[in-house]
């Protein structure tokens, strides 16, 4: 079943078992990407914590959802997630920052190949965008990385960043040109 | 130019999704994670559901009948009562 069919189920249950049933489902499915949204932002320590904080806040105001897509969704999941991260830094008075952890990529793609095994296509593809992520520069990084991993639609990205769509994707498409020249640079 | 990056995209988007997969199975929602999300759909339905009965008693206030007149021998001792003040307040000049 997709994610936002059991939003819209979870939205029309009738008791409150059903609903426990589907957010108890909506959460299993959407925690492991938050969670790693938010420890790409600010490390495992405070990761944990704000995931919770950022799943009960889903749960508060999902009657307020009225999207039909699953992309719609996430966006609106990683806005709320985005939302308690600028309140965390408000309070640590602390900047936005983005890690990449080379260990810790491979670590899940390993993880993936338990169900699905790794053909070398896929292999050399995880090593391209790798080093791709790595040759870039941090702020660059960080676009290519909400953009395409974590898959934040250009609209979210704009508000996140305070920039007009245009402005994002025109950021995004020179940061993958100069990685890409980056890349072929040192092969 | 326009194909080289709608390929690597694909490949974005290959990687994202082992990256998912693999997150799903590294990072499952704790136990803590899951009392809190049941917790919170808790306390939003028993908001909901107090609204909603707030909602259905302003429904029965706005369909409440009024109560029928006064009956009419009620005027009349009314009217008695005045006329024999009136009476008395005569009878006092």
């Amino acid at each position: 079943m997709e994610l936002i069919d059991l939003v819209h189920l979870y939205q029309k249950a009738t008791s409150l078992e059903q609903r426990q049933k589907f957010g108890h489902d909506i959460a299993v499915a959407i925690r492991p990407a938050l969670w790693n949204f938010l420890l790409h932002q600010d490390g495992p320590e405070q990761a944990d914590d704000l995931c919770q904080e950022t799943l009960k806040d889903i749960f508060k105001n999902l009657h307020m959802f009225h999207e039909e897509t699953n992309g719609q969704f996430w966006s609106w999941c990683y806005h709320v997630a985005r939302n308690k991260l600028i309140d965390h830094w408000r309070k640590q008075k602390a900047n936005p920052t983005m890690t990449l952890d080379p260990e810790a990529f491979w670590r899940a793609v390993e993880a993936s190949a338990q169900d699905n095994p790794l053909s070398n296509e896929d292999q050399l593809n995880a090593e391209y965008i790798l080093e791709l992520l790595a040759e870039a520069k941090p702020a660059c990084c960080a676009y290519l990385w909400l953009r395409y991993i974590i898959g934040l639609d250009l609209s979210e990205m704009a508000r996140m960043y305070n920039l007009s769509i245009d402005a994002i994707r025109m950021r995004i498409n020179r940061c993958l040109d100069l990685a890409k020249v980056l890349i072929e640079k040192h092969p | 130019m326009a194909d080289d990056q709608t390929e690597l995209e694909e490949k974005f988007k290959k990687v994202a999704d082992r990256l998912h997969r693999g997150w799903a199975k590294l990072y499952p929602p704790t136990e803590k994670d899951l009392a809190a999300v049941q917790e919170a759909i808790r306390e939003h339905w028993e908001q909901e559901q107090q609204a909603l009965e707030l909602i259905k008693r302003g429904k029965q206030a706005a369909t409440f009948q009024p109560p029928p007149p006064e009956p009419p021998e009620k005027k009349i001792d009314k009217d008695q009562s005045q006329q024999s003040n009136r009476h008395r307040k005569g009878h006092s000049y």
